[in-house]
């Protein structure tokens, strides 16, 4: 039971900031970003060339902040280079072109880091085990998951109980109202472009040590990361943490026990919520 | 204060505004009365600069405002509350209220006296969630988030639209306090019944252009 | 309209002349077919519909399992046996999907599209047994009424037969009642509403066009290609060309999504022949299309003809 928990939650903490990420976005700009499994796989590219440099532990656990940082700078000039671009043309066109974006990145990884796979799993051996119930765990993971719930906070912190959450939280009320309140929602679109590309990339880069990167990877997360975010309700960060905890779970008990049909169940649970609730857990946004 | 002198607003591609001109001076209550698809909301959200001009000025205090974005122009002083209340659903009351004087970094607790010396009824609601208020009381959040950053004019969109009388007169007598204060009012109704004693002025408009008030009925 | 007709019946005789130029373009001109007819299927919702699949590899896949099954598993290889066969799935598999879907629109379809096509990605590759996972099923020897096509041109002239028939029956169904009901749907959905028009029905009517006849190609692209794999037939990026080749051509043009199909795909063979990154120039093309020229080849070919007029 225990290592099947500790997998679930692991891949539950990645889902969650990958999700987390799509459904900000969505909320603020309407546009569901087809590129974010991209920006995953950016940040465990990024972080594999930061630890690169050197073989010190701190710089290790430095390097998805780093990676997080990189991947929502280029998330901001996606943004204000290509996607502001076709704003008001209507989602198809928004969504076409961070489409676009996935091909134009599979390119730069290809060119960038080569067509094999990465991993360094150094990290988990210098940090070593721990025995949670007589299971040894790499400590690494526990880490992963601790960091990603405290992310989970600070992003809860961040939305609720801060300024710029207001912002952002009446932006994706009303766009038009907002402005005439004196919001220049350009530059809430730049700071959600970044905050969701930022977790993204920072959920790629813990993940370096535990599965490395492949190119692949990016549309597999992006479907994840989809599914989630259909389960949870779009827009909705709750939703979002819900639904992670829930597939990931999920998919490590499946894993284990009908290693077949592991991914089919989470499609069969994202159909079931649909039937039962159409717009997801937690969904209030479907126009 | 303000002037609009001979705008052209289209909506996906279709004139809706017609070389409009009016003027509002300090101090002084305005309404755009015209029946429905006559442009009031248009020339409002143009005011404010949702909507874009295709050609003609608009002067703010003596300020050209017409290439200006909406945050722009309200840090000039213009308060807006929409057609329909619009107010953030998931906010409380004193959070719609004061989301503008948050943005602006105005004194709360000033705003907070003056917002509930013209509407006591709000007092007692501020941490009420503002989707579970009724409609009056919206109405009401509504005008009082378009005062909230200490504006010189406010729009104010068909703010006594569909509520009921008792409401109404004190809704309208809490926008003729506005006047005391040195607040312009620029409103729009559909029917200049309910504001004929609170105006100073009214502009007629139908199919975009303005006309005598004769003409409407 | 005269004008027209000619560069139709140009275009036809071209088309039936390919094989003559050698293997490789007949190839080449076959996968153009069977993806213009796919693009083509996929506008039925995209353009006409106003609704956009991410997910039609579902229907281009069920086709092509359909035929790879049916070899692999019972030694049925007479064609007038598996095409009929593969309508039969692609239109199931389109009615139940079709059921979940429709009752969403714009970004929750799209949504729901990716993920159901997912499911039955991950089925394809995950139960080995039955699909022979990653390496796919292998086809060959397939007869149509008794005689053996093998042939790359026996094949490209089955498919230059269907692709006719397609596009004809496919103007035929947009022209007719239920065409129009369906763009009045998608330019005006309250409209179409108060007029009694119960638009789940007619939603879910052409998700099943879409679905069988991008259903049919699959089948044939298994039959031409002789190999299928999950990631081929019913990858993301298989239903993302589908979307990207209608843009490419215009979706608000008939012809667009074939025109797309044909420019998308000798483009990729020859970028890909020539070059090793042909993804960063479809990501490029796609970027460029949506900024620059939104209404795709066709779409801007014919606003430039209407404006001259």
């Amino acid at each position: 039971m225990i290592p099947q928990i500790i997998n679930g939650l692991i891949f539950a903490s990645i889902l969650f900031l990958v999700a987390a990420g799509l459904t900000i976005i969505f909320g603020i700009l309407r546009v569901v970003n087809f590129s974010h499994g991209s920006f995953y796989l950016l940040g465990i590219y990024i972080a594999y060339s930061i630890t690169r440099f050197s073989q010190d532990p701190v710089l290790y656990l430095a390097s998805p902040f780093i990676a997080g940082a990189l991947a929502g700078a280029v998330g901001m000039a996606f943004e204000r280079g290509l996607l502001s671009r076709v704003y008001g043309r209507g989602e198809l066109f928004e969504l076409l072109l961070t489409y676009g974006m996935i091909f134009v990145f599979i390119d730069v990884f290809r060119i960038g880091w080569g067509t094999m796979p990465i991993s360094d799993p150094t990290i988990t051996f210098k940090l070593g085990t721990v025995s949670i119930a007589g299971y040894l765990m790499p400590l690494y993971n526990l880490y992963l998951i601790t960091i990603a719930a405290i992310l989970a906070l600070v992003l809860w912190y961040l939305l609720f109980k801060t300024r710029v959450g207001m912002i952002i939280r009446a932006t994706s009320f009303d766009k038009e109202v907002t402005s005439s309140f004196g919001v220049n929602v350009n530059r809430v679109y730049v700071l959600t472009f970044f905050l969701g590309c930022f977790l993204a990339g920072f959920g790629g880069g813990l993940m370096l040590p535990v599965t490395g990167a492949w190119i692949g990877l990016d549309i597999d997360m992006l479907i994840l990361g989809l599914v989630v975010v259909v389960v949870g309700g779009l827009g909705s960060i709750k939703g979002a943490l819900v639904a992670s905890l829930l597939i990931g779970l999920v998919r490590s008990f499946g894993i284990s026990m009908f290693p077949a049909i592991e991914l089919a169940i989470v499609y069969v649970i994202m159909i079931a919520v649909l039937i039962v609730k159409p717009s997801g857990l937690f969904g209030g946004v479907e126009h | 204060m303000l002037k609009l002198d001979k705008i052209n607003v289209n909506i996906a591609k279709i004139p809706v505004l017609r070389n409009l001109s009016m003027e509002v001076d300090e101090a002084e209550i305005v309404c755009i009365v015209g029946p429905n698809g006559a442009g009031k909301t248009t020339t409002i959200r143009s005011i404010m600069g949702i909507l874009p001009v295709i050609s003609g000025k608009i002067v703010f205090e003596g300020k050209d405002v017409t290439s200006m974005k909406a945050h722009e122009r309200f840090r000039l002083g213009i308060g807006y509350a929409p057609e329909d209340r619009r107010l953030y659903p998931d906010f409380t009351v004193i959070d719609n209220i004061l989301f503008p004087a948050r943005i602006l970094g105005v004194d709360e607790e000033e705003v907070k006296r003056r917002v509930f010396r013209i509407f006591p009824e709000l007092k007692d609601q501020t941490h009420r969630l503002a989707m579970t208020l009724s409609g009056g009381q919206q109405k009401m959040v509504a005008v009082a988030r378009a005062l909230a950053a200490n504006p010189k004019l406010v729009l104010l969109d068909e703010p006594l639209e569909g509520l009921a009388p008792v409401v109404r007169s004190r809704l309208a007598s809490g926008i003729s306090e506005l006047k005391d204060e040195g607040i312009s009012v620029l409103m729009a109704e559909s029917n200049a019944t309910h504001i004929k004693d609170i105006v100073d002025r009214i502009y007629g408009i139908k199919r975009g252009e303005i006309v005598e008030m004769e003409a409407l009925t | 309209m005269r004008d027209f007709r000619i560069v139709y019946l140009a275009i036809a005789i071209i088309l039936f002349c390919i094989p003559f130029t050698g293997e490789y373009p007949t190839y080449l001109t076959g996968l153009a077919l069977l993806f213009g007819i796919s693009a083509l299927a996929l506008n039925v919702l995209l353009g006409y519909t106003g609704l956009l699949s991410f997910g039609n590899a579902l229907f281009f896949g069920a086709g092509a399992y359909t035929v790879g099954l049916l070899i692999k598993h019972y030694d049925i290889a007479a064609i007038e046996i598996l095409f009929p066969a593969s309508i039969a799935t692609s239109f199931a598999v389109a009615v139940a999907v079709g059921f979940i879907c429709v009752r969403h629109t714009r970004i929750y379809f799209t949504m729901l599209t990716i993920a159901l096509a997912s499911l039955f990605y991950a089925l394809a590759h995950k139960l080995r047994p039955i699909t022979g996972g990653d390496d796919g099923i292998r086809i060959y020897d397939t007869y149509l009424f008794g005689r053996e096509i093998a042939s790359v041109t026996e094949f490209y002239y089955l498919i230059l037969v269907f692709f006719f028939a397609s596009i004809l029956v496919l103007r035929i169904i947009l022209k007719s009642p239920f065409g129009l009901t369906l763009q009045a749907i998608r330019d005006s959905e309250m409209r179409a509403r108060f007029a009694g028009i119960s638009i789940t029905k007619y939603r879910l009517g052409s998700f099943i066009v879409s679905g069988v006849f991008t259903g049919m190609a699959g089948a044939l692209y298994a039959l031409f290609l002789g190999q299928i794999s999950p990631d081929d037939v019913l990858g993301l990026t298989r239903s993302g060309e589908f979307v990207a080749m209608t843009i490419l051509g215009g979706f608000t043009s008939f012809t667009g999504p074939v025109v797309g199909a044909f420019v998308f795909t000798y483009l990729k063979a020859f970028v890909s022949s020539a070059l090793i990154y042909w993804y960063m120039v479809a990501g490029i093309i796609i970027i460029g299309v949506v900024l620059f020229v939104p209404l795709g080849i066709m779409g801007e070919i014919e606003r430039r003809l209407l404006w001259r007029r």
